[in-house]
């Protein structure tokens, strides 16, 4: 039986002029967890080095796979750092997925973007991500998402202002889908 | 004399029948796992005589490349583990999947460029259909193997052996085309002062070629069209500290390519480097490569 979760409130913060607000919440510091060298990661190098063996055979994948269910949000999480270029959700405590920005590929009009948006965010997105994976390995481990805030800061003027906005958008918009266990 | 021209035909005939390659990329841990995956394509490979059977371990991003665009190359099978996170399709954000290496560093985007000579690919790994959702490897003209779910090692292989050997079967053994396939591009000189690891070269969705590990300098072409953007990738995880480029610079004669960087100069990215072109590329600067050298 799936446990419920309760709904918890992201902890993030934005930066554009749209005149959103957050609800705080405490979480473990996101750099703790980054430098962490025994945590897993999904989707990448901790999570398939721990390969199954299944039935006398090496299993070709990572152990305990998570599906990404966002559609109905199913996923338990127990931290989020969503905002700006920082896509990092916490699993379980201990076990973290690296969630880059990916192509948008169609927009309707309820996105509120224009096409030159979303052509000037795709077009950016090796640097959107390298941004963002910079954040991570600078944040030291006791820094907070007020830390992580202030580096994007630093480097989004590096920027287009459309791949920024598009950015902050649609990152806010798939925090909102995350339930966080507590 | 009939001899002789019978002996020169059967030789010419071998020479151009193509290789069979198989590369495995497990790490240390899975070394039992790998000398049976090694036992059991000798085994069922070696009665294909008319081909040369390569088989290779611990591979990397060079090795792969080489056979992927090696006119000689008529079959490869790849084994690795794969990871792979099943998000929302119209998701902005997502865990991108990943075909690691024995070293755990990624190398899905090496499939990129498939010589038209390879008649069947194999990527044996799990779940490697997903991961290779976004990447049409059938418009390289081979036929292609990519299990769709968790997928066991040996058996993986056997099944993509079986395959193959239909395929091969199917096609009765066309001659290899020896020919040089041309294109037009932009000459890029990427230079390094120390020497570190192995990197990819891309443009765009274009994988331009790899700079092996103990090279300091390599020519490559920027296809003619494309935006001035060079991504150079190594493949090894977001989370790993160790930058592992040292001093890079790239020349062309369209002028000056710059890192993209912090204020301060230091480049963006873990493992990666960006580079821009300050001007736009000169029109006039194109020149007619191969597009497929190893």
């Amino acid at each position: 039986m799936v446990n419920k979760f309760l709904t918890g409130f992201l902890s993030f913060f934005l930066f554009i002029s749209v005149n959103l607000t957050t609800a705080p919440k405490a979480e473990a510091a996101i750099g703790l967890i980054v430098k962490n060298r025994t945590a897993k990661t999904v989707g990448g190098i901790g999570a398939a080095s721990s390969a199954v063996v299944f039935g006398g055979g090496l299993l070709l994948a990572e152990a305990g796979v998570v599906t990404f269910n966002i559609a109905s949000a199913v996923l338990f999480v127990t931290g989020t750092m969503f905002f700006g270029a920082l896509g990092l959700i916490t699993l379980d405590g201990e076990t973290i997925a690296d969630v880059e920005f990916m192509p948008i590929k169609k927009t309707t009009q309820s996105d509120g973007l224009t096409m030159d948006e979303v052509r000037m965010y795709n077009s950016e997105l090796d640097e959107l991500n390298a941004i963002r994976k910079s954040v991570q390995t600078e944040l030291a481990e006791d820094d907070s998402s007020e830390d992580a805030k202030e580096l994007w800061n630093a480097y989004k003027g590096q920027l287009h202002p459309y791949t920024v906005k598009v950015a902050e958008l649609k990152a806010l918009e798939l925090a909102k889908k995350f339930k966080v266990k507590k | 004399m009939k001899n002789a021209v019978f002996l020169f035909l059967f030789f010419a005939l071998k020479l151009h029948a193509g290789n069979i390659v198989v590369l495995t990329s497990l790490p240390p841990e899975d070394a039992r796992t790998q000398a049976k995956l090694e036992r059991i394509a000798h085994k069922k490979l070696n009665t294909l005589g008319e081909h040369e059977l390569i088989i290779e371990s611990k591979v990397d991003m060079v090795s792969l490349y080489n056979h992927l665009t090696d006119k000689d190359t008529i079959a490869l099978i790849w084994l690795s583990h794969g990871a792979y996170t099943k998000t929302s399709a119209d998701s902005p954000m997502a865990v991108s999947p990943k075909l690691l290496d024995f070293k755990m560093r990624d190398l899905a985007f090496i499939f990129k460029k498939i010589h038209p000579n390879i008649q069947f690919l194999g990527v044996v790994g799990c779940n490697s259909k997903q991961i290779f959702s976004e990447t049409n490897l059938e418009q390289s003209g081979a036929s292609i193997y990519l299990p769709k779910r968790k997928i066991i090692a040996t058996w993986g292989l056997r099944r993509a052996i079986r395959k193959l050997k239909r395929v091969l079967k199917k096609n009765n053994a066309p001659a290899l085309s020896q020919r040089p396939i041309l294109a037009k591009g932009h000459r890029i000189d990427i230079e390094r002062s120390t020497l570190g690891e192995a990197f990819a070269v891309y443009a765009g969705d274009h994988i331009l070629g790899v700079m092996p590990k103990t090279l300091k300098r390599q020519s490559f072409y920027l296809p003619k069209g494309l935006t001035p953007k060079i991504v150079l990738k190594t493949g090894t995880s977001p989370f790993s500290s160790e930058d592992v480029f040292g001093d890079i610079s790239i020349y062309s004669n369209s002028g000056e390519w710059k890192v993209f960087s912090k204020p301060d100069g230091t480049p963006f990215g873990v493992n990666e480097r960006i580079f821009k072109l300050r001007d736009p590329l000169l029109e006039g600067d194109l020149e007619e490569y191969e597009l497929f050298t190893n």
